[in-house]
């Protein structure tokens, strides 16, 4: 009974030490308002500013067109507005490349673009007739965006080109369904012809039918119509084979058969749609002609956020990180540069009651900022919150303690101040670059990649994103991990605040 | 100017400071004290200990033991190894020789409940500057699992004790120098410890409040806690009731501050001054009893070292006046702390130049 006595007041004793290290650190920072203030309103303010500044990813592009000295094209800009799409902004045209280079040598113009010359003779050659893009770009992305609408714009040149060709070459598509209705036309007359019994006009008619076929196959746009119609084969084949067999049949004598009748009506039902095909080819403008197939790419997610709304969650879980690693560590190193920890060893007190202490206390203190700066976001920014908050503050609480935990354990490499600062500094710098922030996980080599999955920011931003704005639950695994830096991390910072406490 | 026997004042010199006023604020805490030792029962015992860092000795050989419900000082110059001795006291570090039992433990073995007993005040401020005075105290108070419930009456009466009640409210970074160690003294003293370690508690604070302190350190004792004391002034070895010389980590002399005195001086110390001293002085001097040496301290003043100054005096006195000797004074020296400091050490040194080491 006194055993158990015993345990239950160490136990009290226990909770009272480990409050001891909890109200200090609330006390600590409530007597810091600039702290507080900074800590809530800090990230918040960021955020609304990269809201307010952030235009998209597209960058836009001033650009200036060198049209070629000899060609009797037009020097009006407005000629070509309709050419450039929102990214190249069109500022003037030129006939003087050395003058375009310099204005791009200046910064006067980001991309010049440089018409070939004499294209009609080149392509006729057999060769492409190449735009030259110049820019002066050292941001890899912002050179592979002009690359992309590069390659864009070009293609869309070719497609209007195509479409004008298209418009001046009808008259092969016209020709082919005036020569597929002459073979309907044929095709009628030979049925009639056979329902009479007159052998000798229908036998006059298949000579003409044959004719027909053949003026048929031989018209250029003949190919175009048969491909547009989804033909593997030549249409026109099987209505040869029938038309033979009849012509056999006749020189034997026999008119008006139910064979004849069936053959000669498959010969004009073939004939009746290889005309109704051509009629509708010949109705299809050029534009669509030219670029058969658009695309149109539908969202699946609840509400597409913008661009803020994406980076939020990131931001948020970016920012708690880096406040809990620097407080963390700087708390542990400050005790012991202030000497505390002097005071600690000699008192009844265990390493995991000063961690855990602290690690209620800050959890509290930020825990407080991560929902206050999830309500700010919603409430003035307008960024969604799509999915239940209950697993918002799972997500939030999982990131904290295990960024926590890493703070702790910066706490055991740093012997200064200084030191912490500089490695809490080190942990931001490789989750920007590691944590997903702004590059994704995908573009990372797998053995590097590594790095992303030992960060509480990675697994932190991908589960407030699920919750926030996909509204589903985070991944469990991505959960766990949290757990599991963090309970390795308490247990690396445990280890060493124990053998610091241990009499040396 | 003055006859033989009218001019004669037998009076011992007290170098004590002044005792502290009787309105002093410094009030014994009227607690239930816990008891686990004897008032007879050594609260220390140190066997032969040393420490050793590295290749280096810095403290070696040391015995001594220290008597629950007493003040026990370890005085030094400063690298002497009184804190190195402190922090193996406190179980912070492990002895690398010797036995070492506080409590009757080992302490670098202390359990929780060892622990709860000790109360520490480091040489340097380690309360927290941003928190209040309140903050502080609760703070120090939880540490050590005083509950929530009837800690504030105990930690108003130690800041009252130590005159900070007031200032209870104010950011302990905006105290004073003196404010601040009488904050750590408070936040010492909070759990009611049974053995309180105190490293250098009155370095940097004014005379008058270092008086208030050592009447506070003898309260405590007096209500049967046992404090040990480390101090660069020497003459604060007075208020101890044993104290341990250290230099280079070796023990000097220990003992009571007289048997210290007695011990560096080589007896007690009287002085006889006069305008006709002569030869003829010294030599009755000399026939009197219990005198163990005369030397001249000047041209009209002579040290006697006698076996026990009381009953010298008188007979130093009588011996004179039958050798017809005028003398104006015959007193009892009582030797500042300062100089039986400088003589152990010169002793030390002396003693190492014998050995064939350097000091």
């Amino acid at each position: 009974m006194a055993a158990i006595r015993e345990a239950f007041i160490d136990f009290i004793k226990g909770i009272i030490r480990t409050s001891s290290f909890f109200f200090k650190e609330i006390w600590a920072a409530v007597r810091q308002p600039r702290l507080i203030f900074s800590v809530l309103f800090g990230p918040f303010l960021i955020l609304a500013a990269f809201g307010i500044g952030y235009r998209g990813q597209t960058p836009e592009l001033d650009t200036l067109l060198v049209l070629p000295t000899d060609a009797r094209l037009s020097d009006d800009p407005a000629a070509y507005k309709d050419l450039f799409s929102s990214v190249f902004i069109l500022k003037g045209v030129t006939r003087d490349r050395q003058q375009a280079q310099d204005m791009l040598g200046r910064g006067q113009v980001d991309v010049v673009v440089m018409v070939p010359d004499q294209p009609d003779q080149t392509v006729l050659s057999g060769e492409h007739a190449q735009f030259q893009v110049l820019f002066r770009e050292i941001d890899p992305l912002q050179a592979a965006w002009v690359r992309y609408f590069s390659t864009v714009a070009v293609q869309e040149v070719n497609r209007r080109v195509l479409a004008d060709l298209l418009t001046h070459t009808r008259e092969p598509l016209d020709r082919a369904a005036e020569v597929s209705g002459q073979v309907r036309a044929q095709a009628d007359a030979l049925v009639t012809d056979l329902q009479r019994g007159d052998a000798i006009s229908a036998a006059a008619r298949v000579v003409a039918m044959r004719q027909a076929l053949q003026a048929a196959k031989n018209t250029p746009g003949y190919s175009t119509i048969s491909a547009l119609g989804g033909q593997q084969t030549d249409p026109l084949a099987p209505a040869e084979t029938e038309l033979s067999a009849i012509e056999t049949d006749l020189a034997r004598g026999q008119v008006n058969t139910p064979e004849q009748i069936g053959r000669a009506q498959r010969i004009q039902q073939t004939s009746h749609d290889l005309e109704q095909e051509s009629q509708q080819v010949t109705r299809v403008p050029p534009e669509v002609l030219a670029a058969p197939f658009s695309v149109e790419a539908t969202n699946t997610v609840p509400a597409e956020p913008s661009a803020i709304g994406f980076f939020t969650p990131a931001v948020v879980v970016l920012l708690l990180q880096h406040i809990a690693v620097s407080l963390a560590s700087l708390s542990m190193v400050r005790d012991r540069l202030l000497g505390a920890m002097e005071i600690y060893r000699v008192a009844p007190v265990r390493p995991h009651e000063i961690i855990l202490g602290k690690t209620l206390s800050y959890g509290l203190l930020l825990g407080v900022v991560g929902a206050a700066l999830v309500f700010l976001v919603n409430q003035l920014l307008g960024v969604p919150v799509l999915g239940n908050p209950w697993w918002a503050a799972v997500t939030l609480g999982l990131l904290l303690f295990s960024s926590l935990g890493l703070g702790f354990f910066v706490a055991g490499l740093a012997e200064t101040e200084t030191q912490a600062v500089q490695l809490a500094m080190l942990v931001l710098l490789a989750s920007i670059f590691f944590g997903g922030f702004f590059l994704a996980l995908d573009t990372l080599w797998t053995p590097i990649r590594a790095i992303s999955y030992l960060l509480p920011v990675t697994m932190g931003s991908l589960d407030l994103r699920d919750v926030m704005l996909r509204g589903s639950v985070p991944d469990v695994t991505s959960l766990a991990a949290l757990g599991i830096i963090g309970v390795v991390c308490y247990g690396i910072a445990s280890l060493d605040l124990s053998r610091r406490m241990t009499p040396q | 100017m003055s006859s033989p026997a009218s001019g004669v004042r037998a009076e011992g010199r007290d170098e004590r400071p002044p005792d502290p006023s009787p309105d002093s604020t410094l009030r014994p805490i009227g607690t239930t004290r816990r008891r686990t030792l004897g008032m007879d029962e050594p609260a220390v015992v140190a066997v032969d200990i040393g420490k050793r860092f590295g290749d280096r000795d810095v403290v070696h050989g040391l015995s001594f033991e220290v008597q629950a419900g007493s003040i026990f000082g370890i005085i030094g110059p400063s690298g002497g190894g009184k804190t190195t001795t402190m922090r193996m006291l406190l179980g912070v570090l492990r002895p690398t020789s010797g036995d070492l039992r506080v409590l009757g433990r080992p302490p670098h073995r202390f359990g929780r409940r060892e622990r709860e007993s000790l109360g520490y005040m480091p040489q340097q401020f380690v309360l927290f500057p941003e928190l209040s005075v309140l903050e502080n105290m609760g703070f120090a108070a939880s540490i050590y699992g005083m509950g929530f419930m009837g800690r504030g009456r105990r930690i108003r009466r130690t800041l009252e004790l130590v005159d900070l009640w007031d200032a209870r409210q104010r950011p302990a970074g905006l105290l004073s120098g003196g404010m601040q160690r009488r904050l750590e003294l408070a936040a010492t003293l909070v759990h009611d410890p049974q053995v309180i370690f105190l490293d250098e508690p009155t370095a940097g604070i004014d005379p008058v409040l270092r008086a208030k302190f050592w009447d506070h350190f003898r309260a405590l004792r007096d209500e049967g806690r046992t404090l040990i004391v480390t101090t660069q002034y020497v003459t604060e070895a007075e208020y101890c009731d044993e104290i341990l010389v250290l230099s280079d980590g070796q023990r000097v002399a220990t003992g009571t501050p007289d048997q210290v005195r007695r011990m560096a001086m080589g007896g007690e110390v009287v002085t006889v001054s006069g305008p006709d001293l002569t030869s003829r002085a010294v030599t009755a001097i000399r026939t009197v009893d219990g005198v163990k040496d005369v030397a001249w301290a000047g041209r009209d003043r002579l040290r006697v070292i006698v076996e026990d100054a009381g009953t010298a005096v008188p007979t130093v006195i009588d011996a004179l006046h039958a050798a017809d000797v005028a003398v104006d004074e015959v007193s009892e020296e009582h030797a500042s702390f300062d100089d039986v400091f400088v003589q152990l050490m010169d002793s030390q040194s002396e003693g190492e130049h014998r050995d064939g080491r350097d000091p």
